[in-house]
């Protein structure tokens, strides 16, 4: 974890694991729902409720399953709001920057699946 | 009197031709200059479009010779060589998107539109991602990746990227 005045960077490779799994707890060990529910949400509301920008890390995490990448964050957004979540919430990857615009794609396209 | 042209030009014509013809001048090569530009943000895209194309026929060697190593199924290192190879793959489809979107030449827009040969890609790479990273983190079914899917969505990766490459090509007639 990285703090600065106005942002937090947290790492899932670092704080949860280096080998992403799948979509649901029941589907096996180090899921999306685990990785919402342990870490990302405890991380979103601290960072929301001190106005600061959350930024997640996603280097060092192997081969996300997009299931993965979707129960967390449009999870998160799902739970918590599109707008807040956008608002609040970005993406480090220089291994593979384009994971960053496919999650902010779950993120926008989250309310669609509740729909 | 045989006849005697005289030609009288003013100062003033002088400065209103000279001035035309730096006009003119600077058009031109303004105009010039865009056109290079364009030319030359083109065939960066297409340069990675060729090496997309490289990546993904390589990314369809490695899932099968993996599958065919391990009889159906998939070891750690297997998983590992077919993730790299999905990585290779993305990063290359992202410097096209980061090429066409920083390159500023006018179909940019287009492109990356709903329905726009860009997005298309974008798309095929996702729904190629999802088919082949999806069974093998949940581990219950890793070894039911239904080979003969991922070759077909392959073949729609490849698809798209040609015709994103053909969209280039056309515009540059």
């Amino acid at each position: 974890m990285i703090k600065t005045e106005d942002s937090i960077v947290h790492s899932v490779a670092l704080e949860f694991t280096a080998t992403p799994g799948p979509r649901f707890e029941a589907q096996g060990p180090w899921s999306g729902e685990e990785f919402r529910k342990r870490l990302l949400e405890p991380w979103f509301l601290d960072a929301s409720s001190r106005g600061i920008k959350l930024v997640i890390d996603l280097d060092g995490g192997y081969g996300y399953a997009p299931s993965f990448l979707e129960e967390a964050f449009g999870g998160l957004a799902r739970d918590c709001g599109v707008d807040k979540v956008l608002r609040t919430v970005a993406f480090k990857s220089d291994e593979e920057p384009l994971l960053c615009d496919r999650v902010a794609k779950y993120i926008r396209e989250s309310a669609a699946m509740t729909a | 009197m045989s006849g005697v042209v005289r030609w009288e030009i003013s100062l003033g014509e002088i400065v209103l031709s000279l001035s035309t013809v730096g006009a003119a001048w600077y058009v031109g090569s303004a105009l010039k200059r865009k056109q290079d530009r364009d030319m030359a943000v083109r065939d960066l895209v297409r340069f990675f479009c060729r090496e997309s194309l490289q990546l993904l026929a390589a990314l369809s060697d490695t899932f099968s010779a993996e599958f065919t190593r391990m009889n159906g199924g998939l070891d750690a290192a297997g998983v590992n060589n077919i993730k790299l190879a999905l990585q290779r793959l993305s990063n290359s489809l992202h410097t096209i998107n980061v090429s066409i979107g920083r390159g500023g030449i006018k179909e940019s827009k287009a492109l990356a539109e709903p329905g726009g040969s860009l997005k298309t890609l974008l798309d095929a790479n996702e729904y190629l991602r999802i088919i082949i990273l999806d069974p093998l983190a949940d581990q219950t079914s890793r070894h039911q990746v239904n080979a003969r899917r991922v070759e077909g969505a392959i073949r729609s990766t490849r698809e798209a990227i040609v015709s994103l490459e053909l969209g280039i090509v056309s515009r540059l007639e």
